[in-house]
């Protein structure tokens, strides 16, 4: 230890002799004539509103001659939220990166961002500030790069930049803020490795110092709770989410037949056309019967302004993972079951989740995708979430673990540590740099392969199954997650991505995807215009059709709608998907059932087709399903130009023959001498190499057993 | 180096001038090729042996249902015969001074390097797809493509006079239909970068490059023999370029080193001729073709690689990536009709018929103008 101190103490040295040999002045001090100005800027979703605003408090508290400006995206929770709090705000355009490589979203992109940062750079020249803190999400890009011009061209003057980030895993501005501030705050020390070293330290989440303050008992009475109630908080995050309230009232039943029990709700105010939070939850609530006495101990608000009193008050609470909310959770020391909002930025909330879940501070409970109305939605299942929230409570030991975890992770000098590195850096030259990763106690990470902010992309886990199915590494990822990130490809916009998951849910047999899987094919969304201009057909496009008929068939299940599909995809425009379907019917229809006119109607129509992959397919699966009648169908094929048809043909009647469907083995004997069986095709073969591997098996088997 | 060192003797010892012989192009041609073919033959089994003992070897990829790993292990950069005997023949037979030789020699070295380098990193990571990237080439190619481009467009460096070294011709057209000034730049660039990536997608199959390589190559040659020659060209009607002639010497050393690798590639291949092979030949080709401004003439002689690339770009970048269903049943084309049911054999030997009757039709247009 004394060795690395020393060595640290070194390079500080060599970092102050600097400025002698350069004889600058030490620092710019000019003569204070106007006050100074911090320029808060971030958002776009309140995630990235509140932690400024906290640092903002702080900031004022210490010094209270410091002007505070906020600049923020137009239209975005900044705009209420800020002169809430008594701010001054200018707004900027400012939008997020648009997904995908459509060409003119990004040059509206650029057009829009660009513009943004001439604003930005007409409020930093009118405000010079001292201090630019950005908390990240896309509004604070045009500020970051405003600021970055004007010190390029050496005009920021003793401007510095701070930038705090809240997740696991850094959003796209943030990642770009790495290079341009002076000093990075991280909330866990996870996210380190991806800022520059040296400029990244651990500083915490800036927590209001409201939270925490209020004593259980006190809260308890003011809510008008009994003491030794347990009580569960459930809420979405500030906007409401839908699978949580749908799945706490689902859980209801269960957890309200214990006396013991309240339910505090907290439904937020979600009012767009698809979902209405208060008239759903209400909905819902009285489709379940409960009695009087167990409405009493459900508690339900739209919205709470004292979520402090709230956390005080509760033992386990039922939430999304957003680094505010686990923070506050954490630091209050209560036990949790976590829903990430799926698919955030990064997969950010799910990440923060199962870092937690891995430190043992939390549980994770993932949504699941289903159809509504012919949308996908996300979903909890109910009776899983009362099961596990009684679980937790029921069992004093894991619960104290819990809380003694959670309050390792977090604590409440996240806002004095950041407010800290801003006096350092307003003072100090940018060019001091960060010697530790600022926590004092470095805590071992686990040495897991794969760490829990790893997030797996759609190609690397679809190689990684492709051969079989990978048991210790899904072990060590968690089924839960990795069907989670499935749901998240079959969401996703790209259809890239979307034919990744299609092939992923085969790969692991997740059966009950199956319905989803079927929806897919049954969607026939045209393709954009442009698209089927040159071939394209239905926006799910021909490899993700193909590929769901593979899955359909590793999936081994042969029922009412999956026969329905498969006889609708005989007919899809795309060839590959109609020999699919027919190599569907011949995986997965029983060999020894009674005749299925239909599917076989279906089959003989490819038989007409001009594509040799069809038709082959197609002679395959009769041979599979087909009865003696069949073997008729295919004698017009005896001399097809196509060998690899007239193969298929013999491969067909072969399986006639071992299913014992022929009659008249006499007269098929016979016709066989028809087959046209001079080839275009043969295998190559190699004897040297024939006779290497066989001594190559005898070294081994000689190995092996001496 | 023969042709400097016999001219430098006739022109002093009078009883040498029976030595005039090796000035003529024809005779110095076949010389060429000769010493092209000569020098694979006679090297081609030492060198396999070398590349096999250095663990030089191909890496099956597979491609869908056909399956290469058979081959498995054949030895890679059979390319190095290749270059080695074009410019074993070059160094001999051609006038080293011709500024047409320069540029031609230029662009194999350039292409050969960086075929070089494509080759060693994916022998060096045992894996076919750690070689250079398609970005990576594509630049390489086209830093060729703009240098060749300012050398043939300033007049104190172009081998071809200053009128005409802008001028675009067509085959079956007389005259120049257009004269592009400096556009002619990015023209020559892509015409680079095209032919040279169209040649690297056709080498897939034992002898499948090689041989179509070869007919461009003599069909060129025949092309430089007449637009080298003033009496040829004025009775054809081509524009003359002086000093062209030599690309037919230098053509027929690259079709003696292609037939003697064709020696060892035919199938089964015994080495395999790998990027450092097919981009230099890729390269070269573009090189004649800009140099004797018969760009156009490729989209006919060379209509196998052209119908290959083009294959491959709907397939890879309108199918796969943009539409998500497959146009061809396979690309690049050979490998459509192997997964049609033809054997490897097969499929080569149609294409080199179809890439002989392309290059008949080429020739057909020294005349038929």
């Amino acid at each position: 230890m004394s060795q690395i101190t020393s060595h640290q103490d070194a390079e500080r040295q060599t970092s102050e002799a600097v400025p002698n040999i350069s004889s600058r002045p030490p620092a710019d001090a000019p003569v204070e004539t106007r006050p100074v100005t911090y320029v808060f800027t971030g958002g776009g979703t309140g995630g990235h509103v509140y932690p400024g605003l906290a640092i903002a408090d702080e900031v004022r508290s210490r010094n209270p001659g410091v002007r505070i400006v906020y600049i923020g995206a137009r239209g975005r929770m900044e705009a209420s939220l800020v002169p809430k709090r008594g701010y001054p705000i200018h707004l900027v355009h400012a939008r997020g990166l648009p997904s995908g490589r459509r060409v003119l979203a990004l040059l509206g992109f650029a057009a829009y961002t660009g513009f943004g940062v001439f604003q930005s750079l007409f409020h930093l020249v009118r405000h010079r500030p001292r201090m630019i803190v950005a908390t990240g999400g896309y509004a604070s890009s045009p500020v970051l790069l405003a600021y970055w011009m004007l010190r390029t061209l050496r005009l920021a003057g003793a401007c510095r930049c701070f930038v705090h980030e809240q997740n696991v895993v850094p959003g796209k501005v943030n990642r770009l803020a790495g290079r341009i501030a002076d000093r990075i705050g991280v909330s866990f020390e996870a996210s380190l490795r991806h800022f520059p070293a040296g400029k990244a330290t651990w500083t915490g989440y800036p927590v209001r110092t409201e939270i925490g303050a209020v004593s259980g008992a006190e809260a308890r009475s003011s809510l008008g709770l009994p003491s030794e109630a347990k009580v569960i908080f459930a809420f979405g995050a500030s906007s409401g989410a839908r699978s949580i309230n749908r799945a706490v009232v689902d859980a209801l039943p269960r957890l309200l037949s214990r006396q013991d029990i309240h339910v505090i709700h907290v439904i937020g105010q979600t009012r767009s056309p698809d979902y209405h939070a208060e008239a759903d939850t209400l909905d819902r609530l009285e489709r379940l019967d409960l009695t009087d006495e167990q409405r009493s101990r459900y508690l339900q608000s739209e919205y709470s302004h004292e979520i402090e009193t709230l956390y005080a008050a509760s033992d386990l609470v039922i939430t999304r993972s957003s680094a505010g909310v686990i923070t506050e959770i954490g630091i209050c020391g209560i036990p949790s079951v976590l829903v990430p909002l799926p698919y955030a930025p990064g997969d950010h909330q799910a990440v923060n989740a199962r870092t937690l879940e891995s430190s043992g501070a939390a549980s994770v409970v993932y949504e699941s995708i289903s159809m509504e109305n012919g949308q996908t939605i996300g979903e909890v299942n109910g009776v899983r979430l009362a099961r596990l929230a009684l679980e937790i409570l029921d069992d004093p030991a894991r619960r104290d673990a819990m809380i003694r975890r959670a309050r390792e992770t977090f604590d409440r000098g996240g806002l004095d540590r950041i407010a800290d590195q801003l006096d350092q850096i307003s003072t100090d030259r940018p060019s001091d740099r960060v010697l530790s990763n600022g926590r004092p106690d470095e805590p071992d990470v686990a040495g897991s392969v794969f760490p829990p902010e790893h997030v797996f992309s759609a190609f690397s886990l679809v190689r990684r199954f492709t051969t079989d199915r990978d048991q210790t590494f899904i072990d060590s990822v968690g089924e839960d997650y990795l069907k989670y990130r499935v749901d998240g490809y079959l969401k996703s916009a790209r259809w890239q991505i979307r034919n990744e998951g299609v092939k992923l849910v085969g790969l692991l047999g997740y059966r009950d995807r199956l319905p989803f899987i079927l929806a897919l094919l049954r969607d026939k969304t045209p393709a954009p215009r442009l698209q089927r201009l040159f071939g394209g057909d239905y926006r799910q496009v021909g490899f993700i059709r193909r590929n769901a008929v593979t899955t359909i068939s590793q999936l081994g299940v042969y029922d009412t709608p999956v026969r329905a599909t498969l006889l609708d995809l005989l007919s899809d425009p795309y060839y590959e998907v109609r020999s699919a379907a027919a190599r569907g019917f011949a995986a997965l229809a029983p060999e020894t059932g009674d005749r299925d006119d239909e599917v076989l109607g279906g089959l003989r129509g490819l038989l007409r087709e001009s594509s040799f992959e069809v038709r082959s397919a197609a002679i395959l699966a009769m041979g599979k399903t087909g009865d003696g009648a069949v073997a008729e169908w295919l004698r017009p094929f005896y001399q097809d130009p196509n060998g690899k048809v007239r193969q298929a043909v013999i491969d067909a009647l072969n399986d006639l023959v071992r299913r014992k469907m022929i009659d008249d083995l006499d007269g098929l004997r016979e016709e066989l001498d028809g087959i046209l069986i001079t080839s275009n095709h043969f295998d190559p073969d190699f004897p040297i190499k024939r006779t290497l591997n066989r001594l190559i098996d005898m070294i081994r088997r000689q190995q092996e057993s001496p | 180096m023969i042709y400097h060192l016999v001219t430098y003797l006739f022109d002093t010892v009078d009883s040498l001038s029976f030595l005039r012989l090796f000035q003529y192009l024809s005779f110095r041609a076949i010389c060429a090729a000769l010493t092209g073919f000569g020098v694979t033959l006679l090297f081609g089994q030492r060198i396999i042996r070398l590349l096999y003992v250095n663990h030089v070897r191909d890496n099956p990829r597979t491609h869908g249902e056909v399956s290469t790993a058979s081959k498995a292990g054949t030895p890679l950069m059979g390319g190095l015969l290749i270059i080695a005997s074009i410019f074993a023949s070059i160094l001999l037979w051609s006038d080293l001074l011709n500024r047409f030789t320069m540029v031609f020699l230029l662009a194999l070295v350039w292409f050969s390097l960086f075929g070089f380098i494509d080759d060693y990193r994916k022998v060096r990571y045992r894996d076919s797809d750690r070689g250079l990237s398609q970005a990576a080439k594509l630049f390489f190619q086209a830093v060729f493509g703009f240098g060749f481009g300012l050398i043939f467009l300033l007049p104190d460096l172009s081998p071809v006079s200053a009128e005409i070294s802008s001028e675009l011709y067509l085959p079956f057209v007389k005259d120049p239909v257009l004269d592009l000034g400096w556009w002619y730049l990015p023209f020559i660039a892509f015409v680079i970068v095209a032919i040279a990536n169209a040649v690297n997608f056709a080498d897939g199959l034992d002898g499948l490059s090689i041989v179509p390589v070869s007919f461009t190559v003599v069909v060129y040659g025949v092309f430089a023999y007449v637009i080298g020659n003033a009496i040829y060209s004025g009775y054809l009607q081509f524009t003359y370029l002086p000093g062209s002639g030599e690309l037919t010497v230098i053509c027929a050393g690259v079709f003696g080193a292609c037939m003697g690798f064709l020696w060892y590639n035919a199938y089964p291949a015994q080495v395999f001729m790998g990027d450092v092979g097919a981009l230099p030949l890729g390269g070269i080709v573009g090189t004649l073709a800009v140099l004797l401004k018969q760009e156009f003439l490729f989209v006919i002689t060379g209509g196998i690689f052209v119908a290959m690339a083009f294959s491959v770009l709907v397939q890879e970048k309108i199918g796969i990536r943009w539409l998500g269903r497959r146009i061809f049943y396979m690309a690049p084309l050979h490998h459509a009709f192997q997964y049609r049911g033809l054997a490897e054999t097969k499929v080569v030997i149609r294409i080199w018929i179809i890439a002989g009757i392309l290059a008949i039709i080429g020739l057909s247009t020294l005349k038929i103008r």
